[in-house]
């Protein structure tokens, strides 16, 4: 068999499983798939086309393609351990890899424009890791898509000059506006956020008080002025920006009037409310929601999916937890699988404006399908399909299609 | 609400530092403990009947002192670290943790000889391999232990002088030199003996960590040592490769370049025939990219570079019919193709079953197989 990629019509079928639909749930589902868009959706038993080849998901779930718009993992990637810098060609490679075998089939690398001796981070390193994001995506090898979410850190002079290059040439330019102030936000307990850099710190030989020091200076003007750049930047369209860490209504208001239409990971309940309110989505870490509750102490994303102001749930720093937190939710009856589901598909999706593409299993829309199968307690990932390439498959199917290169159409 | 006393007498010092000073005393005193809200600008003006502009000067002092943190439209708070900011004035630990109204003790952990490699003979300058004594201590206020520190002193001479000038007596000082020595290479002999006797009852493969002397080496190999992991040297590498030890390094370090320690470069090793096993350490991905980086650098022929990955771990670790390609042996097996410029693997068989695939250039098309008739 040989399919050229440019010339021939491709053509496929997933079926036998439960597809999770926008509008609720198809059993015995069969799936058409042609030229990288799911451009039929049906029941098994009534075939109307004959496709060239047929994928069995018998006692799965098929599922839209998780939709990632705050990940951290690839810092994970870059620096496994302090001062321990993986290649970063290698780091992407591998970040790619562990995507497609979660079932993420796109995601926005959190990228911070700042330089954070603490955190390893800097401006230098914040470019490369965009430009090197940049021309992995132009890539058709890619497993799955990588955008850039530019986290502005608003108390650093020239942060934004530094994104903003990178912000404007973005295929879906989202940027987030980052305080992470000790005394307030995220790190309003300082005590406790001296406590969890410690570690850390230590390793790189900072001292925890030179380091708080340095992380409450601020200059006014310098906040003002980042601030007011991206307010113009969105204000001018195109661009489309988060709040991060809002801790108040007073700061989702302010944020809001800045031009942030998103609020993610809101701190408190109080914030969320708001947020919903101003009709802002809000973006909750499937950590969070996974291990019920939050690292730095925050409201956890049980209380919030209580409260129904959950809007999306993104990878923060595991991509696992997306899958994972899915079914584990559902199970525990927080939600409906199916709403849950829209959690980490089709709302990030809606949120960085991506909707009309890409989120959901329906006519005309990119085939980013992922094929889970139940197996203790853990969806696992039996195949992750990027614009209808396969491009990563677990071992159910990987038996049942028996020789490795048939699998994925060897010559 | 009361009325600052030294209010509008004749001052020393501007208003805003008295002011400053009050409320610093507030803090030691732990009427303000830390994380706390100071009181306001608006607040300190109505208190002590002073302007805004005077109250702020107060509060941005105790900030430049490193005591409260400011933040805009949220307050002053009171900042952890008091304790650290008294060491920095050069007082000693004693005399720190007696002006905390404490008892301040010292217990001592070890005394040792070890060899002074890398950093340690750069600093002290001397040649690689001399030994220091390494003195291990924590210091307690109270019953609170506070400060874990270790002393490397060029040699016995040093040592001794420094604890005569610490009220130590000669007999002290003998019996510390003579742990010293008893504590050879580091090694709490007991310790090891005892690991190595269960380890032979229960055929366990035993590996020593960090080996930093050949001598190290050498005692650990008579005791039933059989792998030498991440020796920070090519000394003690070499040394164990002599005595049979299988010696294992880090994936990452030579993906990296280097030791993210500083220690002996595992590519270098390689190259110069030190090394059989390279681990992941603490990235996996780093294995099959060592293995392949190895073999593009000319460090190494790929099948012997492969062998670090494959062969040469699972002999180590005493796994046998697994690790390499041969008739009988298990079929873990690994295909790997290459995607933008790097290998990477594409099927993961595990036991003749694949576990896995991933696209990749030469399988590129999105193809599933053909439906079945």
């Amino acid at each position: 068999m040989s399919v050229s990629r440019t010339t021939s019509r491709e053509l496929f079928e997933i079926v036998g499983g439960t597809a999770v639909l926008p509008d609720g749930l198809l059993e015995d589902a069969r799936l058409v798939v042609e030229d990288g868009r799911t451009s039929g959706i049906g029941t098994a038993y009534l075939r109307t086309t004959s496709t060239d080849a047929r994928i069995d998901a018998g006692g799965c779930w098929v599922l839209p393609g998780a939709v990632d718009i705050h990940g951290d993992g690839l810092e994970q990637q870059i620096r496994p351990r302090p001062l321990a810098e993986i290649p970063l060609e290698l780091a992407i490679h591998a970040g790619d890899r562990l995507l497609a075998a979660a079932g993420v089939t796109t995601t926005f690398h959190a990228v911070k424009f700042s330089d954070d001796p603490g955190r390893e981070r800097t401006v230098k390193q914040a470019k490369e890791i965009s430009a090197a994001l940049h021309s992995y995506q132009a890539a058709e090898e890619r497993l799955v898509d990588h955008f850039v979410l530019h986290r502005l850190d608003v108390r650093m002079p020239g942060s934004w000059e530094a994104l903003w290059p990178h912000l404007r040439a973005s295929e879906v330019p989202y940027v987030s506006m980052d305080d992470n102030r000790p005394g307030q936000g995220q790190f309003r307990d300082v005590e406790r956020y001296a406590r969890r850099l410690r570690p850390r710190l230590t390793a790189l030989g900072i001292a925890v008080e030179d380091y708080l020091d340095d992380q409450v200076k601020d200059d006014p003007e310098t906040v003002a002025r980042n601030q007011r750049a991206l307010s113009e930047a969105v204000k001018a369209g195109s661009v489309k920006a988060a709040s991060h860490d809002d801790d108040s209504p007073e700061h989702v208001r302010e944020r809001r009037e800045m031009g942030c239409t998103v609020a993610e990971f809101p701190i408190t309940e109080e914030a969320a409310l708001t947020a919903r309110e101003l009709g802002m989505p809000t973006v909750v870490g499937a950590p969070n929601a996974l291990r019920g509750g939050s690292t730095a102490n925050n409201v956890s994303a049980h209380r919030l999916l209580e409260l129904g102001v959950v809007s999306a749930l993104c990878s923060d720093y595991s991509p696992w937890s997306m899958w994972w937190a899915v079914f584990r939710l559902a199970s525990e009856g927080w939600s409906s699988l199916e709403r849950l589901v829209r959690m980490v598909t089709l709302a990030p999706a809606q949120v960085v404006g991506l909707d009309g593409d890409r989120g959901a299993i329906a006519e005309g829309l990119r085939a980013d399908i992922v094929i889970l199968r139940p197996s203790w307690g853990v969806p696992k990932v039996e195949a992750t399909f990027r614009g209808g390439r396969l491009v990563y498959a677990g071992p159910g199917l990987s038996r049942r299609w028996g020789s490795p290169g048939e699998a994925l159409g060897a010559q | 609400m009361t009325r600052m006393s030294v209010t509008r007498k004749k001052r020393e010092s501007p208003l805003y530092i008295e002011i400053a000073e009050e409320l610093e005393q507030g803090i030691h005193s732990g009427e303000y403990r830390v994380g706390e809200r100071l009181p306001t600008e608006q607040e300190l003006a109505g208190r002590y009947g002073i302007n805004r502009h005077t109250a702020a000067q107060a509060l941005n002092f105790l900030q430049s002192k490193g005591l409260v943190v400011r933040v805009r439209g949220r307050g002053t708070f009171v900042r952890p670290g008091r304790l650290n900011l008294l060491i920095a004035e050069k007082a000693s630990f004693s005399e720190f943790v007696s002006r905390l109204g404490l008892v301040p003790s010292h217990k001592v952990l070890n005394v040792r000889r070890i060899g002074a490699y890398g950093k340690l003979a750069e600093e002290l300058r001397v040649p690689s391999g001399e030994p220091l004594v390494a003195l291990e201590r924590v210091g307690f206020a109270g019953e609170v232990p506070l400060v874990y520190n270790k002393k490397h002193f060029r040699d016995l001479e040093w040592f001794r002088r420094y604890w005569e000038s610490r009220g130590r007596d000669e007999d002290e000082i003998a019996a510390a030199l003579e742990e010293a020595e008893a504590n050879g290479h580091g090694l709490a002999m007991d310790r090891v003996e005892r690991v190595a006797r269960i380890a032979a009852e229960h055929g366990a493969v035993l590996a020593s960590h960090d080996d930093d002397t050949p001598e190290r080496v050498e005692l650990l190999a008579r005791k039933g040592v059989r792998i030498s992991e991440f020796p920070v040297n090519a000394e003690s590498a070499r040394r164990a490769g002599k005595l049979g030890l299988a010696v294992c390094m880090g994936a990452p370090n030579v993906v990296r370049g280097r030791s993210s320690g500083g220690n002996l470069s595992a590519a270098v090793a390689a190259r110069l025939g030190l090394i059989d096993a390279l681990c992941s350490d603490y990235h996996p991905p780093s294995m099959l990219q060592a293995a392949f980086k190895l073999a593009r650098d000319g460090e190494l022929a790929l099948p012997a570079a492969v062998g670090l990955v494959t062969s040469g771990p699972a002999r180590a670790a005493g796994l046998s019919g697994r690790g390499e390609i041969r008739e009988g042996a298990v079929a873990d097996l690994i295909l790997v193709g290459e995607r933008l410029g790097l290998p990477v693997v594409t099927h993961t068989i595990v036991g003749g079953a694949v576990a896995s695939e991933t696209a990749h250039e030469r399988y590129g098309s999105s193809m599933p197989p053909k439906a079945e008739a």
